[in-house]
């Protein structure tokens, strides 16, 4: 299967090359520590860290994923890459899976990195269902993440298009999710907004699996949500290669 | 005669910039076609109009009779294409990169293939490198043995020699003539005119517009005179 093919490429590029291991892994670790630093520095009052703290490191998750893989993407439209790919055959459909499986084998091992970082600087005291439901949240969010990642980039063929992308999914996606202002304050046209990205639906699986009581049935809604929403960007990412490509 | 590849009226533009006007030329096979005119005359764009990577803003382009965009699988198979900016993954070594592209076109006898072009193309010492630690000119080498690996019926090459030193550059000529022969067809950009000696036909280039379109054997003063004297 050519997605294999893909994404196995992905792997062993991203073995030799130290600075995106760096980027990938290390990064995001280093920013739980600086998320820490910042809590532990706030008034008694805002300290409630698992509030907060979950849903940040999650959208750490979505910041890194992003950016990673649009930057790689765009590079290989550059280098020529991807037109050489193009010209063996493959399909618009098995391109994007391969990078996708690609890219979720990094995006996995961040997920593992920051979730276990993050409960030992934040010393929480979370059972084993805890820590599965929040890896898995932060897992689907990688997925959304690196299919946005891999939209942004189908929709552009420089480096310098790109740059306009990142605050304009980032940031709505980090204000208007209920990651740090409760959802039902926001005016009616930034909670649509909030909607149109993965972190609404991650914010409130993790809200309902890290309440006192703690509401499974709510929290697998919302994962099928964001499963959906990932297999929407996946058929979407398909659709406008093909467009890009045969109609354009 | 078979037409591999035709453009029908072709034209490109970026924004104001016509970067190809209204070209109309047929490929046969048997036959290396050398793309030549001054920098900026939209050789590298035409090229890829002709793969079908870069769509024309006006008029067709037919590979084996059919749109680009509706070739097969099998069909796609059959192009190669070395771009100009290489089109390899420089974190990757020579063998690594040469397996990638080897299994996306479901190469059988991969390892033989493999060792095939690189001995072809003297890439022997190079095989374990990893391509961005390489010379230009090796980079070159290996771009175009990634190309040659399934022997594709038609071969787009954007300036492939570039950086290659001559001994070798003359192999690579003598082996596409060879290559040819079988049925097969060869369009490369160029900016070297004693390499448009192994080309049987001439197609010149300026502003975007073909102005020539001729035999090898038809031009009977050297070729720099014939080329000056055409873009004048």
């Amino acid at each position: 299967m050519k997605a294999l093919i893909i994404s196995r490429r992905i792997i062993k590029q991203t073995i030799n090359d130290k600075q995106l291991i760096f980027l990938s892994f290390f990064i995001p670790v280093g920013y739980i520590f600086l998320v820490s630093i910042f809590f532990d520095a706030l008034p008694s009052t805002l300290q409630n860290q698992e509030v907060y703290a979950v849903p940040v490191s999650v959208f750490l998750v979505q910041f890194v994923t992003f950016i990673l893989s649009v930057l790689v993407w765009v590079g290989e439209k550059r280098n020529n890459t991807l037109d050489r790919i193009y010209l063996t055959g493959i399909n618009n459909l098995s391109m994007t899976l391969g990078y996708l499986i690609g890219y979720l084998a990094i995006a996995t091992i961040q997920v593992v990195l920051i979730v276990i970082t993050m409960i030992n600087v934040f010393s929480f005291d979370y059972s084993i269902e805890k820590i599965i439901a929040v890896t898995y949240i932060s897992w689907l969010m990688a997925i959304a993440s690196v299919l946005i990642g891999l939209l942004v980039s189908n929709l552009t063929s420089r480096e310098d298009q790109v740059i306009p992308f990142v605050p304009l999914i980032l940031i709505p996606s980090f204000l208007f999710s209920g990651m740090v202002v409760t959802y039902d304050k926001l005016p009616i046209g930034a909670q649509l907004i909030g909607k149109l990205f993965p972190a609404y639906y991650a914010n409130n699986a993790l809200e309902y699996i890290l309440s006192v009581n703690i509401d499974y049935s709510s929290f697998y809604s919302e994962a099928y949500i964001l499963i959906f929403y990932c297999i929407a960007l996946l058929l979407v990412n398909a659709l406008v290669g093909y467009i890009k490509r045969v109609l354009s | 005669m078979e037409n591999l590849v035709e453009a029908i009226n072709v034209s490109k533009s970026y924004g104001k910039v016509r970067a190809v006007d209204s070209v109309s030329v047929s490929f046969q096979k048997n036959n290396i076609y050398a793309l030549m005119g001054p920098n900026g005359a939209g050789k590298s764009t035409f090229i890829k109009l002709l793969t079908g990577i870069t769509k024309a803003t006006q008029g067709e382009v037919k590979i084996f009779g059919k749109s680009p965009s509706h070739l097969s699988t099998q069909e796609y198979a059959q192009l190669g294409y070395v771009p100009q900016e290489l089109g390899m993954y420089e974190n990757l070594s020579v063998r690594d990169n040469l397996a990638f592209f080897a299994d996306l076109l479901r190469i059988k006898n991969r390892e033989a293939r493999i060792d095939s072009v690189i001995e072809l193309l003297k890439l022997e010492e190079h095989v374990k490198r990893k391509v961005g630690n390489l010379s230009g000119g090796t980079k070159k080498k290996v771009s175009l043995a990634i190309t040659l690996l399934n022997e594709p019926k038609i071969l787009f090459l954007d300036e492939p020699t570039v950086g290659i030193e001559p001994e070798l550059r003359k192999n690579i000529w003598d082996y596409l003539k060879s290559y040819v022969k079988e049925d097969r067809l060869v369009i490369i950009t160029t900016h070297q005119f004693d390499e448009s000696n192994y080309a049987d036909k001439i197609l010149l280039m300026k502003e975007g517009k073909l102005i020539k379109n001729i035999s090898k054997s038809e031009i009977s003063v050297p070729i720099e005179e014939f080329f000056y004297e055409a873009i004048e």
